[in-house]
C-alpha cells in the first residue's frame, strides 16, 4: 500500500458512501430537510476531499511513513500485520464458542508474535496470565460481564 | 443558592470518603496511562465506560476527572526521561525536559514539570469555576441556529488547527461525520447507511468501539507493522538525588512566570471551540525562547521550555471542560468520551446543566482542585515507580493494551460484530498514523454530526424551512463567519508565505 493505492481505497469507500445514499428510503413525515440531506452533505464533503486527496497523491509527495528512512518498517511488515490480524479475528470467532480466556491467549500469541516474539511455552503462559488478569479485573472485581472463563460450546 | 455556595458544597461531596477513593483510583490510573506510551486518557475513559452502569454519576464523573488531569500529569515523566511523549500535548515538553535529563538535570525538569501542572491545574479550575456561569448566562439565549453555528465552528477549528493538513483533516472530519450518521434515524425512524440494514448497525456505531479502535489498536497495528519496538533501547534516565531537593532557588525563579504565562494560554486557548492542549504549549513554549535570559539554553535543555509548556497543557485540561459542560460541544477526543459518558447516564451537557445538575457539576469542579494536590502528592515522590512500569517489554504492553480494549468493548454489549468493528476502526487508524490523517477530527464528526443534525432540524423546522435562518441571527452569522474564516486560514496562509517567497 502507497499513499495512492490508499487514496483509490478512499475513493472506493466515497462510492460505497453513495450507494448507501440512494438506499435511504423517502420519508412520508413532514420534515423540513429530511432524512437524507445531512448524509449527502457528509458524503458529498468526504467525496470532495478524497479527490482533492487523490489528485495531490498524483501530483506532489504526500506524507508516508513507509518512506521515511528513520521510521521505515523492517523486513516482513505484512507478515506482522498477519500475525496481528490472525491473532484479533480468531479472538472475533472465538470468544463466545471457547471463552475469554482462552481466545484472548490466542489472541495474545498472535499480537506478541507480531512484535517478533517466538512462540514458547513462557509466551503462552504470559499470555494466558494477561488475559486470566484481564477477565478477573473486569469480570469478577468490576462486575463487567465478559461471559463464562472458559466455555466448551465449540464441542 | 450562588455559585460560591455550590461550589462548597461541592467540596463536602468531594471530600467524602468513597468519592475521595474514586478520585484517587481516577488520579492513579491516570496518571498510569499518561506514562505509558499509546493509551491516553480518551481511551481509558472509552475503556471504563461499561462501568456507567455501575456507579452513580458523580462518582464516575469525578473518576474520569481524575484520570484526565493524570493522564496531562503522567505525559510528562515519560517524554522527560524517554523521550517519548506519553501524549500528543507532551511532545513539547519532550525538547527541553529530556535534554536536561540527559544533562543530569532530570530531578529539577520532573519537579518544575510537577508543580507547574499543579500551580495551571488550579488555576484552570479556578477560571472554569468562575468563567462557566457567565458563559452558561450567555448560552441560554442560544436557539438551534446558534447551536449549529457553533457546531460547525468547532468542527472546522478543530480540523483547520489540528494535524498537518487540511484536506487530510477534512476527509477525517467528514468520514466521522457518515461514520456518526449510521444507524436508525431519529425523527423519521429511516435506516442510514446500514447496508440493507444489518442489526448491529441499527442503533449505530458507538464512540467507545471507535475511540478504542483508533487509538489502541490502529497504534498497536502500526507498531507491529513498523517491527522496531524490540529494536528501540529504552533509555531512561532516572534522577539520582531526594525528590525534596530538585528544584534550587534559581530554579523556582526561572519557572514561576512560565507557569503563570502557560496557564493563561492553556486555559483560554484550550476553552475555544478550537480546544486541545497542542496549540497552547507550542505558543507557550516559543513565548518563552524568546523572553528567556537565557536563550542559548533552548535546545539545549533550559528549564522554562518545561515549566511554561506543562503548565498550558495542564491547564487546557480545565479549559476543554468550558465549552464541554457549558454548551455541550467537545473539543478533544477525551472531552467527546466524556459526552458520550454523560448521555450513557441520560446526562444532556449545556447551559442547563449547571441548574439541573448542580450537585454532580459543582462536585466535579471541587474534585479537580483536590485531584491536582493528589497528583502533586503522586507525581512528585512516586517518579522511581513510574520509571519501573516503563520498562515492561513492549510486545506484552500491547498484548495487555489488545486484550484490555477488547474486554473493554466486549463488555459493554457482549457482541462479536462490535469486536471486528473494533477491528476495522484499528485499520483506520493504521493508515491514518501511516498516511498522516489526525485521528481527533472523525472522533469530534462521529460525536457532533448527530448533534448537529438534529440542531439544523429543529432550526429548519423554526425558521419554517428558510436557510437564511442561520445568517439573520446575529450570533448565528457571526459564528458562522469566524468558522469561514478559520477554515480558509490555512490556505491563505499558505498562499500569502508563497507569495512572499516569491517576492
Amino acid at each position: 500500500m502507497n499513499v495512492l493505492r490508499f487514496s483509490l481505497a478512499l475513493i472506493f469507500l466515497s462510492i460505497v458512501a453513495i450507494w448507501q445514499i440512494t438506499q435511504i428510503p423517502k420519508s412520508t413525515l413532514y420534515d423540513a430537510i429530511g432524512a437524507s440531506f445531512v448524509p449527502k452533505f457528509a458524503v458529498g464533503l468526504f467525496v470532495f476531499f478524497v479527490i482533492l486527496y487523490l489528485y495531490q497523491s498524483l501530483t506532489r509527495k504526500l506524507p508516508d511513513i513507509a518512506d521515511d528512512k528513520n521510521e521505515k518498517p523492517l523486513k516482513n511488515p505484512i507478515s506482522r500485520i498477519g500475525y496481528f490480524s490472525f491473532g484479533f479475528l480468531l479472538f472475533v470467532l472465538l470468544v463466545k464458542p471457547i471463552g475469554f480466556i482462552l481466545s484472548g491467549t490466542l489472541c495474545g500469541l498472535g499480537i506478541s508474535k507480531s512484535f517478533d516474539t517466538k512462540i514458547s511455552i513462557t509466551s503462552v503462559i504470559i499470555s494466558f496470565l494477561i488475559a486470566l488478569s484481564v477477565w478477573v479485573l473486569f469480570s469478577v472485581i468490576l462486575s463487567v460481564n465478559l461471559g463464562p472463563a472458559f466455555s466448551f460450546k465449540i464441542l | 443558592m450562588s455559585y460560591f455556595d455550590q461550589l462548597i458544597n461541592g467540596f463536602g461531596n468531594a471530600l467524602t470518603p468513597s468519592i475521595l477513593i474514586y478520585g484517587f483510583a481516577g488520579c492513579l490510573a491516570g496518571t498510569l496511562v499518561g506514562v505509558l506510551p499509546g493509551i491516553g486518557p480518551a481511551l481509558t475513559i472509552a475503556l471504563l465506560l461499561p462501568l456507567t452502569f455501575k456507579a452513580p454519576a458523580v462518582a464516575m464523573f469525578v473518576l474520569f476527572a481524575g484520570i484526565y488531569y493524570g493522564g496531562m500529569y503522567g505525559g510528562s515523566t515519560t517524554a522527560i526521561l524517554l523521550n517519548t511523549p506519553g501524549e500528543s500535548a507532551s511532545v513539547v515538553t519532550a525538547l527541553e525536559g529530556n535534554k536536561m535529563a540527559k544533562r543530569g538535570l532530570a530531578g529539577p525538569a520532573l519537579a518544575t514539570a510537577a508543580i507547574g501542572s499543579f500551580v495551571a491545574g488550579t488555576i484552570g479550575t479556578i477560571a472554569l469555576t468562575f468563567f462557566a456561569p457567565i458563559v452558561v448566562s450567555v448560552a441560554l439565549t442560544f436557539g438551534p441556529a446558534e447551536y449549529f453555528s457553533l457546531m460547525v465552528l468547532a468542527a472546522v477549528s478543530v480540523t483547520a488547527v489540528l494535524g498537518n493538513s487540511v484536506v487530510r483533516g477534512m476527509t477525517s472530519l467528514s468520514l466521522g461525520l457518515i461514520i456518526g450518521l449510521v444507524g436508525i434515524d431519529l425523527q423519521s425512524g429511516q435506516p442510514r447507511f446500514t447496508f440493507g440494514g444489518i442489526m448491529e448497525l441499527l442503533n449505530g456505531v458507538e464512540v467507545v468501539v471507535a475511540v478504542v479502535g483508533l487509538f489502541a489498536v490502529g497504534d498497536a497495528l502500526f507498531l507491529a507493522w513498523q517491527g522496531r519496538e524490540k529494536t528501540k533501547k529504552t533509555v531512561i534516565i532516572s534522577p539520582k538525588n531526594k525528590w525534596y531537593n530538585w528544584m534550587t532557588k534559581e530554579d523556582w525563579k526561572r519557572s514561576w512566570k512560565p507557569w503563570l504565562r502557560g496557564s493563561f494560554y492553556g486555559f483560554f486557548i484550550g476553552a475555544l471551540p478550537t480546544g486541545g492542549a497542542e496549540v497552547p504549549t507550542l505558543l507557550s513554549y516559543y513565548t518563552e525562547k524568546k523572553l528567556s535570559k537565557k536563550p542559548e539554553e533552548f535546545g539545549k535543555g533550559a528549564i522554562e521550555g518545561v515549566a511554561g509548556p506543562e503548565a498550558a497543557n495542564n491547564a487546557a485540561a480545565a479549559g476543554v471542560l468550558m465549552p464541554l459542560l457549558t454548551l455541550g460541544i467537545p473539543t478533544s477526543a477525551t472531552a467527546a468520551v466524556l459526552l458520550s459518558a454523560f448521555e450513557s447516564y441520560g446526562i444532556r451537557p449545556g447551559p442547563t446543566l449547571l441548574t439541573q445538575q448542580s450537585t454532580l457539576v459543582w462536585t466535579l469542579i471541587a474534585s479537580l482542585y483536590i485531584g491536582n494536590v493528589i497528583l502533586l502528592i503522586l507525581n512528585y515522590p512516586l517518579v522511581g515507580i513510574w520509571v519501573k512500569i516503563l520498562k515492561i517489554p513492549s510486545q506484552w504492553l500491547y498484548v495487555g493494551v489488545i486484550i484490555i480494549s477488547s474486554a473493554g468493548v466486549y463488555g459493554a454489549g457482549r457482541s462479536s460484530f462490535d469486536l471486528a468493528l473494533l477491528f476495522f476502526f484499528g485499520l483506520i487508524g493504521y493508515f491514518f498514523r501511516r498516511f498522516d490523517f489526525p485521528a481527533a477530527p472523525l472522533i469530534i464528526g462521529l460525536i457532533l454530526g448527530p448533534m448537529a443534525e438534529q440542531s439544523l432540524r429543529q432550526a429548519m423546522i423554526i425558521g419554517m424551512g428558510e436557510w437564511t435562518t442561520f445568517i439573520t441571527r446575529p450570533i448565528s452569522a457571526s459564528i458562522l463567519f469566524i468558522a469561514f474564516i478559520l477554515f480558509l486560514s490555512p490556505f491563505l496562509i499558505h498562499f500569502y508565505s508563497k507569495r512572499k517567497k516569491t517576492r
